[in-house]
């Protein structure tokens, strides 16, 4: 019995051998590793489309010879009453079938960011094989001229965003986040997304700035130096500074860190203030006029003037943010924590606009570098 | 009817226990968690944990009460034949119900992960053959396997629990002490459903060849659980936040999809995916055997092996016939309520039956 039943089993696996009705050879994948999605030119319509890398172009050049490709992938981009029709049409448009495991990044136009973001991430997120750790940004141009770009680098677009964010040094100048971060702070409202503003530039990407959210629509922007002082209320490890010393002077600081605590206080009036307190440390990169050797009093001056010109910046940069009715840092999260009854019966988007803030800065220099 | 002669030892009925739990309840609990009592959903963990002992008493008293008896035997005897035999079908329709949800859910994670165009009755086949493999041979390869898999399985989940830290908020999961009591206390019972598979150990609990250590390996097991329980979703709600994790229909796996070596942007949810299918294949098999066993003994005829044999084809047709994702939903809600009553209530409520009328024998706690 248990032989016959063993063979019945082999037999009957036999037909599974030859492959099942999910086998997709490599190659006959059309891998997409960068995403746009855009407003279409007729109402209700939306325009999607990606980059391409065509494999064998990839591959390095032989030592010693250029690399002979002129450019390594191609874009495409189509138009549909709605995302899965435009989808349909993208897949219809590419002889293989569009893989997306390998996508790096979504980038999403200006005019679709005014939008309600939260409808097509929903769609995207859907996708199993979409990775949900890609990146997503913002451009103020043409999506489909900005990927069809041939950049200096020769790179594929979602190659090159992706070797961009390897590196830790970008992260304070553009604040990126990933879908599912964008996607858990829509769902939770407890702060609002923000994404990184991507534009051509001498050939090649920059990847500056910021685009703010309120909830789920785009409500502004901050330029790369509004980003750095963003990056040091949320939190930061190797940023820049240069703080303006005197007429024509400068301290240049590297490897920023910042640790901010945040800690909201109700008045018996009903009146919210944040107390911000901001702890930042920094390298001493550059000083004009130079100084031979940094002294005990030339160190209190320099932490002195970081203090004002971030505690500035910070005040500056939160009153924005309160127009904006804009909540990147997360003060929504301190507030429920503190105050969870009053977060259920409000929305925060009526408080947020109402607050004070109360900053207080300090900064230590680290170290001076290999001078002393 | 033959009844089976085998017998298991404390370490296999550790690695059975825990084994099933984690295969039946890790991957959904975040979600239930945090839709039934929000940030803090994590003290429900510790709430179905709480709720979990007296069940274990139960199996082990009734086990020491009825030795080498499962409940279906010893339910005519504390109850009487009539209700004895119905009350006993109740709980063999309940681990067959069990089954046929649990396979369709896994189902669905390999439709949607894995396998998008292949049809459902083959993926419902293929795992329900896997599963039946083990429950044919027996409770001591079932839980053999779990003993064989144990090192490897955990070794790399707990990696996995370590790296998924990635982006943890803390903030997720304050306040601390917020919550309402009858909100937490609510939760904790529908996160009870995570122990459902402990309803096989009033059927498997005859074969303990060391039922003096009954109560500590067991709790053994279900603490060891917890632990893995209360981490996944304290991470999970730390990571999505409590409304971002009821986006995602398989959290536990979305917690370790986004969770990536740095740089080399592997995901560790291909790794999760491995080491959990092998669990729930565990907890598949316990059950498919456990309602074979049930059958075999309620009727009164054939072997259990056969009654393996018969239930595939209707296993097959139940799984099969729940019209898709959000039905399913519906079914397993209900299911979590009256789970609670068939697996912690009921037992109970026999336990003090038994010792009130001096059923079984008479020096059973």
């Amino acid at each position: 019995m248990g032989r016959k039943v063993m063979s019945l089993v082999v037999f009957i696996s036999l037909v599974f051998l030859s492959g099942c009705w999910d086998v997709e050879e490599i190659n006959r994948r059309a891998k997409m590793d960068a995403l746009f999605i855009d407003l279409g030119e007729n109402p209700g319509e939306l325009r999607i489309g990606g980059s391409f890398p065509m494999p064998g172009s990839l591959l390095p050049p032989i030592t010693g010879t250029e690399q002979q490709f002129a450019k390594r992938h191609y874009v495409l981009g189509v138009s549909g009453r709605g995302m899965v029709d435009a989808w349909a049409k993208l897949q219809a448009n590419v002889a293989r079938n569009v893989f997306y495991g390998q996508l790096r990044t979504l980038i999403l136009t200006e005019r679709l960011a005014r939008r309600n973001i939260n409808d097509l991430l929903d769609f995207i997120g859907r996708i199993p094989s979409v990775p949900p750790d890609i990146t997503v940004l913002m451009t103020k141009s043409d999506p489909e001229a900005l990927l069809d770009m041939k950049n200096r680098a020769n790179f594929s677009p979602g190659d090159y965003i992706e070797l961009f964010y390897q590196s830790v040094y970008k992260h304070t100048q553009n604040l990126p986040l990933t879908l599912w971060q964008v996607n858990a702070r829509l769902d939770n409202r407890t702060s609002d997304p923000h994404l990184p503003i991507i534009t051509p530039s001498q050939g090649m990407y920059q990847i500056a700035g910021t685009t703010l959210f309120s909830g789920n629509r785009m409500a502004g922007e901050l330029d790369m130096h509004e980003t750095q002082t963003l990056a040091l209320l949320t939190g930061s490890s190797s940023g820049y500074l240069a703080v303006p010393r005197g007429k024509d002077g400068v301290v240049g600081l590297g490897e920023v860190g910042a640790k901010t605590t945040i800690r909201p206080v109700k008045d018996r009036a009903g009146k919210i203030t944040f107390f911000v307190t901001t702890r930042i440390t920094g390298v001493v990169w550059e000083t004009i006029p130079r100084k031979m050797e940094l002294r005990p009093p030339d160190r209190r001056r320099i932490e002195a003037l970081v203090e004002e010109f971030t505690k500035r910046r910070i005040i500056k940069l939160l009153a924005k943010l309160r127009q904006l009715n804009s909540d990147p840092v997360g003060f929504g999260e301190k507030f429920r924590i503190k105050y969870p009854a009053i977060w259920e019966q409000n929305q925060w988007y009526d408080i947020f606009p109402t607050v004070d803030f109360k900053v207080r800065t300090q900064f230590t220099i680290h170290r001076t570098g290999i001078f002393r | 009817m033959l009844p089976e002669k085998t017998g298991i030892g404390s370490g296999l009925l550790f690695m059975f226990v825990l084994s099933s739990l984690f295969g039946f309840g890790i991957m959904f609990a975040p979600q239930v968690a945090a839709e039934s009592i929000g940030g803090n959903g994590y003290w429900g963990v510790v709430v179905a944990f709480l709720f979990s002992l007296p069940v274990i008493a139960a199996v082990v008293g009734l086990g020491k009460r009825f030795p080498g008896k499962s409940i279906i035997a010893y339910l005519p005897q504390v109850y009487g034949k009539g209700f004895g035999k119905i009350f006993g079908l109740i709980f063999l329709l309940f681990l067959l119900i069990s089954g046929v949800l649990f396979l369709r859910d896994i189902t669905g994670i390999f439709a949607s992960f894995f396998l998008f165009r292949s049809p459902l009755w083959a993926i419902v086949s293929i795992i329900l053959l896997a599963a039946a493999y083990p429950a044919y041979l027996g409770i001591e390869v079932i839980s053999r396997q779990a003993s064989f898999l144990f090192t490897a399985v955990y070794l790399i989940i707990t990696i996995i629990l370590l790296m998924s830290l990635q982006h943890f908020q803390p903030d997720h999961i304050r306040p601390v002490l917020a919550g309402n009591p009858f909100i937490v206390a609510s939760g904790g019972v529908r996160l009870f459903y995570c122990y459902f598979p402990m309803a096989m150990l009033f059927m498997v609990y005859q074969y303990y060849t060391e039922p003096e250590k009954g109560w500590k390996i067991i709790n053994r097991a279900g603490l060891v659980f917890f632990v893995y329980l209360f981490l996944f979703v304290i991470e999970t709600i730390g990571v999505y936040g409590a409304k971002g994790v009821l986006r995602y229909s398989f959290p536990v796996l979305e917690l370790t999809r986004k969770t990536t070596i740095p740089y080399v942007l592997q995901t560790f949810g291909l790794y999760f995916s491995f080491v959990w299918l092998s669990q729930i294949y565990i907890t598949l098999a316990g059950l498919l055997y456990t309602t074979a066993q049930g059958c075999a003994e309620w009727f009164g005829i054939l072997n259990y092996k056969r009654f393996v044999l018969l239930l595939l084809p209707v296993i097959l047709f139940l799984a099969l016939s729940i019209p898709g994702a959000i039905d399913l939903h519906g079914f397993i809600k209900a299911f979590q309520t009256i789970g609670i009553w068939v697996i912690a209530v009921f037992p109970l409520i026999t336990w003090a039956v038994a010792w009130l009328f001096q059923r079984g024998e008479q020096n059973g706690p």
